[in-house]
């Protein structure tokens, strides 16, 4: 008899796990054809990176600390790439594309929909505001295409990140309002975003002081896949 | 939670007009968004140019609910419906429903 016990993630076996393997290997395909470089990043991240994009503020009951002042689980990926280009000039636009473990304590966990451990494969543009808008449509393409031939077709839709304060409901409403977060929506599960979409505006730029060669802070935008939830729903034998 | 009184008006351009009021100036006395140099007029865009903020939007909201006297659903939170002034006041105003005294 199998003895259940509680899991952050799921246990997978070979096969499943050469699902989800199957899954990132086309993600990481629509990176490479958008030119993005490979880089592999660490589970932990500094608190001090965290502070600085502001994800203690807005996101504190997420954020999971793996020791009490200096290192925390990264709850993202993309935050590594912002720490690691800070102060620095880039003389011609950047992707980078990451796959990794991400944690947030999230108050109720289902395999395949809400881990407290996941992971996730993003590509993460650097660049001025028009050819990002550029990118972002190309990319909302790709994905859609990638999830179809998965079984999962959906729908993107305007979303708002979960935002801890009650005083944050302005920056959820100006998310949805201005579409800087879209989800891709699976109906068949409630809604369940696969992968969203998140321009940054110069925000990250401005905060980790990656500029363009004209001194402006660089835009970022973020492309993210939670490569669970995709191997979990996906048709297996179309994957 | 906002604590602005939006004023009883009875038809469309009193409610822009009331808006544009509004916007030029409890708004921006509370939160101090960065205001462009010409005043704000129905057309003027209102968010990407920072007329209202993140902060600001709340009481937009308010604003617009309180005067229509009807909740602003959420699918109607999009630019398609908030961007300009005139934009809110086709969107939310109905002369036929203006609430009653």
């Amino acid at each position: 008899m199998i003895r259940e016990y509680p899991q952050a993630a799921p246990v997978r076996c070979l096969n499943q796990q050469t699902v989800l393997d199957r899954i990132d290997a086309r993600v990481r395909g629509l990176a490479a054809s958008m030119g993005a470089r490979e880089m592999q990043y660490p589970a932990l991240i500094a608190r001090e990176v965290l502070e600085q994009a502001e994800y203690t503020q807005a996101f504190p009951h997420l954020l999971m600390s793996a020791c009490p002042t200096t290192w925390c689980l990264s709850p993202a990926v993309c935050y590594h790439t912002y720490a690691h280009l800070a102060h620095r000039t880039l003389e011609d636009p950047m992707v980078v594309t990451a796959r990794g473990r991400c944690f947030r304590a999230e108050t109720g966990s289902a395999p395949g929909e809400r881990q407290i451990e996941f992971e996730m494969r993003e590509i993460v543009l650097l660049g001025a505001q028009a050819w990002i808008d550029a990118s972002a449509e190309t990319a909302r393409l790709a994905v859609e295409t990638i999830a179809r031939d998965a079984g999962l077709s959906g729908d993107w839709e305007a979303a708002e990140d979960p935002f801890f304060l009650p005083a944050a409901a302005g920056k959820a409403l100006m998310q949805r309002l201005l579409k800087v977060k879209v989800e891709y929506q699976w109906p068949q599960a409630g809604g369940l975003a696969l992968a969203s979409i998140n321009r940054h505006g110069p925000f990250f730029g401005q905060r980790f002081h990656i500029v363009m060669p004209d001194g402006t802070p660089v835009h970022t935008m973020c492309i993210a896949v939670g490569l669970d939830r995709w191997a979990h729903h996906a048709r297996k034998e179309q994957v | 939670m906002s604590n602005f009184l939006a004023p009883r008006v009875e038809n469309r351009e009193a409610f822009a007009a009331a808006l544009i009021a509004f916007i030029e100036g409890p708004l921006f006395a509370r939160h101090g968004g960065s205001r462009p140099s010409a005043t704000v007029d129905v057309s003027t865009p209102l968010f990407e140019t920072g007329v209202i903020d993140s902060l600001g939007i709340i009481d937009l909201l308010a604003f617009v609910e309180t005067a229509t006297g009807r909740p602003v659903p959420m699918r109607k939170v999009d630019m398609r419906y908030f961007g300009t002034v005139d934009r809110i006041t086709r969107a939310f105003w109905n002369d036929k429903e203006a609430p009653t005294p």
